[in-house]
């Protein structure tokens, strides 16, 4: 990968996590990455590091900082509703495996077919509570 | 990441008005993210520079704070490449980083092995 390869994801994964947030946060960050990486490879470069190298060093400061980049937009933009509805969806989902697995050791496929069920029904639950909360 | 006692910075935080300090006495009034990220490397003797998310995040914070003040710089001056975001210490900043490289003095005294003669 060559260092513009990696500042092109990195710059990508800074127009995701800023998606939505007002444009004067959102563009402050994307053009202060993109300096910094500009910066970074032009340094790297002029002291002869290898291209591979500086695509790795551009890509672990991405990968190091993903947590910080989540709690940063996490201020700006918390997430909507409250947490009681995922985790509603994930317990019905494990209730649902736990029926499925069950259902087999015990030859039931009643209880399995009911497993199912409420796994799928988890998951569409889930996925609409995400989509609504978008 | 450490937690934050109400009033204080956290090491990094620290560490970067550290930085922006020695940036500030070696004649520069104003620092951006990479040259930043550069001097924390050499002063902590590292080998990988601070990652961008945790580095701008802890800059936002301090300027929040009042201990950083930040602008744009001129399209003129950036030549071409991309337009760097520009910090500068206020003066409760510089403070702080005083206070904090004085406190830093103070724990290496207080750790540095005493050798009191005759207490063998």
């Amino acid at each position: 990968m060559t260092p513009e390869r990696a500042a092109g994801l990195v710059v990508r994964w800074t127009r995701f996590y800023t998606r939505d947030l007002p444009a004067a946060i959102s563009q402050r960050r994307v053009e202060e990455i993109a300096a910094d990486l500009h910066d970074h490879i032009a340094h790297e470069r002029a002291h002869g590091t290898e291209e591979r190298r500086i695509a790795l060093s551009i890509l672990s400061r991405m990968i190091r900082g993903l947590s910080a980049d989540a709690s940063w937009r996490w201020r700006f933009r918390p997430s909507k509703g409250s947490l009681v509805k995922p985790l509603l969806a994930v317990l019905a989902a494990a209730l649902g495996s736990a029926a499925v697995v069950l259902g087999e050791a015990d030859d039931s496929p009643g209880l399995q077919l009911l497993g199912a069920l409420f796994v799928i029904g988890a998951i569409t639950f889930g996925v609409r509570t995400a989509l609504r909360s978008r | 990441m450490p937690r934050r006692r109400p009033g204080t910075l956290l090491p990094l935080e620290t560490e970067i008005l550290e930085a922006a300090l020695s940036i500030l006495r070696s004649g520069e009034d104003a620092f951006h993210g990479f040259g930043l990220a550069q001097a924390m490397r050499e002063q902590n003797d590292s080998r990988s520079l601070t990652a961008h998310g945790t580095l701008y995040k802890a800059l936002g914070r301090l300027e929040d704070f009042g201990l950083l003040t930040s602008r744009w710089e001129d399209a003129e001056a950036a030549e071409g490449r991309p337009r760097r975001r520009l910090y500068e210490l206020t003066a409760p900043g510089v403070r702080a980083a005083e206070q904090a490289l004085a406190e830093q003095r103070d724990k290496a005294v207080r750790r540095s092995p005493r050798i009191a003669p005759g207490s063998a």
